[in-house]
């Protein structure tokens, strides 16, 4: 496989991993001795310099360890709700589209209207409720909203792929129900569950900073949107801080960007009509 | 007989990952004006490639590599095609040129009217508004449609009536010449006997030059003046219908007409093997390995363009001109 | 003697609003000896959805299509898999009959697998190079590649092929060349007359094309708009026909001979619409026809012998009634 694109978006993608996963020993590292995450071990709201290359934060912590220690938590949330959300989007989309008729109409209109459902007033109501949240319970409920999109994605495209001929001509030769789905469907739809993933992976991770930033997140999980949140509300690029912004942002941006690539790679390696230059037999 | 389109030499290429591959290879043509010319050749042989390059319309990876297309109007200096940009060009490409690409009964927009749509391509070209909407409605008149297809939708038009809305609005702006690509492949046989003696009686009586692309002969044989059949991004013969179906001279045009199952249903042969792309033309003539008669030159060389007899050309090594090589 | 494939009155209606016949009472019978039948109409006459019930991949809204006695929809596992086996088809496109993410074998692998064809995969190979070479393709240039590494002739050759592996004894061929080149088209013809003779195949073979009905030559059934109108033997029923649709098509052939053009300029008809929600207790044809009668907008015309004293040529107009 000497796709470009899938090339680097693994390449990335592992290394985002690797630096998630080594973060928080990284922190240590840095700051031997001593506890960077702390509130108050530092001055508050201090420009960046060699022992705190991005600063410290509104309560004093450093902000460079606070953002390795946050990789992994976004992450998981993303991945999780990602994954979710694709899991019951693909179920219910195919089901949709491979049966059709009365349970389509149904299904749709299930869909419709989880996708119109309010988001805000439900976390509302469950910040009353729930006071400790852990990434398990965060990563379901933000899935748990996320599937309607890829359940219209991949319906549609099994309604395409029902009609080619080719399934026909695999009928005739005697295919059952259960080999023409996971055979013959199945691999038409993996660029859109792969999209989805991606979509679903990102969107997830953002809707937690948005959360975050409205004050309706976790507010005991450490996440990069939580930073971007805080930062925000606190004003930090009026004081100079831009690090503490752009730092987890970008870093959501690569995690994006790699899950991307990845998608694109395989989309250009399943489907060999995809790919641009022209192949001299 | 005034030529009124001159193709010379014309070549284009495909850009691979690492080089060049020829697709059209210096093909000449010229066209008279007030005729049928029709060109023939199986797919992949460069026909919709040669017509996208004549109106310099050519987009990557495809890229022009040399050759001029001279426009010669009446009254007026000729023009080369393929040095027009901008707004020259789009100017010129529906008044003077008019071109119906392969497929594009399908293209029409489903949600406008067939009016919006016939209207807002004449205005795209130049055409004031209240111009428009007479050249349409006369437009319709000279394909025989009826004025209240106007209001219509085009998934409520059956596929001949769609075709022949593109037609007329192919027309409607008096082009002096008009391009059409397959416009009746996917036309039951019905309909594509009343598209083409629709083109036919269009030539005739507007005076209108077309240049019919098909891979199916019996078409050719319908209603073309003039035929050039195409192999493996070359011209290979040229000629008046009669001459080059009664006394074809390329061994391709043989056996691609003795290949057609006819009307008396006996047995005939299919031709040997598969016409080449882009990308595995074999060198010298690019009909040699599958050619009854080859001769080791035609492996070797490229046979030039000969005027075998009155304005009937072939490009084959069994003619050449007595005096040896280029014709 | 029993017949190999007998549909009787065989309607489908599609769209519940505003109901199209699709087919509309058809009926006709393949004998077992091996035979080629022409099945030709416009798009819209209703030939592909035959297609598709008589492969049983859809069923009719009424009427039966039986397969050596038998029907075809009886829910009998083992009786299933031996019609499937025996009843094949090739379609139309010769790109979107494969699946794109898999090699061209596999359509040839698939079958020996669900038809158990042989028992072990040395076999299974010399049994597919076979069949590839018995359809004029060198395995070497073919196995590996995917769909779009081939030619659309190359495609065409290899569904070819397949049947050539299942040997089945109907196939139901829909438009097998009209997306194959014009040098190219010969040969697939060749190819199903071939397999007719040796392999005591027989061909339902549905086009548009009459030029190439005529060259296969066998029995011919001309639809319009759901119906038939006139069958019989190909040769007679192409040379001399006597419904006024089948004279349209038939002289609308362009004949590839600048000496046979059209000689007469057809007049656009008032445009056929499909009159379903209307009467269909007429003939369809009528606001087309140039011998319209009154009886043909109130009776619809029922299929009789034609005037010739063959049995088999059948023809459906008001303009040779009175032969019950």
């Amino acid at each position: 496989m000497s796709n470009a694109k899938l090339i680097s978006g693994i390449c990335l993608l592992s290394f985002l991993i690797i630096l998630a996963i080594t973060g928080p020993a990284i922190a240590k590292a840095m700051f031997p001795n001593e506890n960077a995450l702390g509130i108050g071990a530092y001055p508050r709201y201090e420009p960046p310099s060699i022992k705190h290359p991005i600063g410290t934060d509104a309560g004093g912590v450093d902000a460079f360890a606070l953002v390795l220690n946050s990789i992994w938590p976004s992450m998981v949330i993303g991945l999780l709700a990602g994954v979710t959300a694709t899991f019951l989007g693909v179920i219910v989309g195919f089901t949709a589209g491979y049966i059709g008729k009365n349970v389509d109409t149904i299904l749709r209109t299930f869909t419709d209207m989880v996708l119109v459902f309010p988001v805000l007033p439900l976390f509302l109501m469950m910040g009353t409720y729930i006071t400790h949240w852990d990434l398990f319970k965060m990563s379901m409920l933000l899935g748990v909203f996320g599937w309607p999109f890829t359940a219209r994605v991949i319906r549609a495209q099994v309604l395409s792929l029902r009609e080619r001929p080719y399934i026909d001509l695999v009928k005739l030769s005697g295919e059952n129900t259960f080999e023409i789905i996971f055979f013959e469907l199945l691999p038409g739809l993996l660029p859109y569950v792969g999209f989805s993933l991606a979509m679903g992976t990102v969107g997830a991770m953002f809707t937690e900073a948005g959360l975050q930033l409205i004050g309706l997140g976790a507010q005991n999980l450490s996440t990069l949107g939580a930073m971007i949140g805080h930062g925000l509300s606190r004003g930090v690029i009026g004081i100079g801080l831009y690090g503490q912004m752009v730092v987890p942002a970008g870093i959501l941006i690569l995690l994006f960007l790699s899950l991307n690539l990845i998608n694109m790679g395989l989309e250009e390696v399943f489907n060999p009509r995809l790919r641009t230059k022209i192949d001299v037999k | 007989m005034t030529t009124i389109l001159r193709v010379c030499d014309l070549s284009v290429g495909l850009t691979g990952r690492s080089s060049i591959i020829q697709v059209l290879s210096n093909v000449n043509l010229e066209v008279e004006a007030g005729e049928i010319l029709g060109v023939v050749g199986e797919s992949g042989c460069g026909k919709s490639t040669l017509v996208v390059a004549v109106l310099n319309l050519l987009e990557l990876p495809q890229i022009l590599q040399a050759g001029e297309v001279e426009f010669i109007p009446a009254n007026g200096k000729p023009q080369d095609l393929l040095k027009l940009t901008g707004e020259a060009l789009r100017q010129f490409r529906w008044r003077k040129m008019a071109y119906i690409p392969q497929g594009s009964m399908n293209a029409l927009n489903p949600v406008l009217r067939v009016r919006k749509q016939m209207i807002e391509t004449l205005t795209q070209h130049g055409m004031t508004e209240r111009e428009a909407n007479e050249q349409v409605q006369l437009a319709l008149q000279m394909v025989h449609l009826k004025q209240d297809v106007l209001d219509l939708y085009s998934h409520e038009l059956s596929g001949g009536m769609r075709q022949r809305v593109i037609i007329a609005t192919a027309i409607s702006m008096h082009p002096v010449v008009l391009i059409a690509d397959e416009p009746t492949t996917a036309l039951d046989v019905v309909t594509q006997r009343l598209i083409l003696q629709e083109l036919a009686r269009i030539c005739r009586e507007l005076g209108i030059t077309i240049i019919l692309v098909s891979h199916d002969m019996g078409v050719m044989a319908q209603i073309a003046d003039r035929l050039a059949v195409m192999y493996a991004g070359r011209i290979v013969e040229i000629g008046a219908i009669n001459e080059v179906f009664k006394s074809s001279l390329h061994p391709y045009t043989q056996e691609l007409i003795a290949s057609i199952p006819n009307q008396s249903g006996e047995h005939v042969e299919g031709l040997a093997g598969e016409a080449p792309g882009p990308w595995n033309y074999p060198p010298g003539c690019r009909f040699h390995p599958r050619c009854p008669s080859v001769m080791e030159i035609c492996r070797q060389q490229v046979p030039p363009s000969v005027e075998q007899r009155p304005a009937h050309w072939v490009s084959c090594h069994l003619f050449r001109n007595e005096e040896g090589s280029n014709g | 003697m029993g017949d190999l494939l007998a549909v009787q009155n065989i309607t489908q209606v599609f769209g519940t609003r505003k109901p199209t016949f699709a087919v509309d009472d058809v009926s006709f019978r393949m004998p077992e000896t091996a035979s080629i039948v022409n099945l030709v109409g416009e798009s819209g006459s209703g030939k592909s959805t035959i297609a598709r019930i008589i492969l049983g991949l859809s069923r009719p809204k009424s009427g039966e299509v039986t397969y050596k006695g038998m029907s075809i929809f009886t829910r009998n596992g083992g009786w299933q898999r031996q019609f499937r086996c025996e009843c094949q088809a090739v379609f139309q496109d010769p790109y979107s009959a494969y699946n794109p993410f898999y090699k061209i074998e596999r359509v040839l692998k698939v079958s020996i697998r669900k038809f158990k064809l042989v028992n072990n995969p040395p076999e299974a190979k010399a049994r597919i190079e076979e069949s590839l070479r018995a359809v004029d393709l060198r395995p070497e240039e073919i196995l590996g590649k995917y769909p779009h590494q081939l030619s659309g002739g190359q495609r065409q050759r290899v569904m070819l092929a397949r049947i050539h592996l299942i040997r089945p004894r109907l196939i139901i061929a829909d438009e097998p060349v009209s997306m194959v080149d014009a040098g190219m088209r010969a040969t697939v013809l060749n190819i199903l007359m071939e397999f007719q003779a040796r392999y005591n195949i027989s061909s339902l073979f549905i086009t548009h094309d009459l030029s190439t009905a005529r060259y296969l030559g066998g029995e011919i059934i001309i639809l319009y708009q759901g119906r038939i109108v006139e069958r019989g033997e190909t040769i007679c029923v192409t040379s001399q026909p006597l419904h006024p649709y089948a004279q349209l098509l038939i002289s609308s052939i362009p004949a590839p001979d600048p000496d046979k053009r059209w000689r007469e300029t057809l007049q656009f008809a008032p445009e056929a619409k499909s009159s379903q929600s209307q009467n269909r207790e007429r003939c369809l044809y009528a606001e087309r026809c140039l011998h319209v009668m009154e009886v043909c907008w109130k009776e619809r015309p029922p299929l009789r012998t034609s005037p010739s004293q063959d049995a088999s040529w059948q023809v459906a107009c008001h303009l040779y009634g009175g032969n019950p």
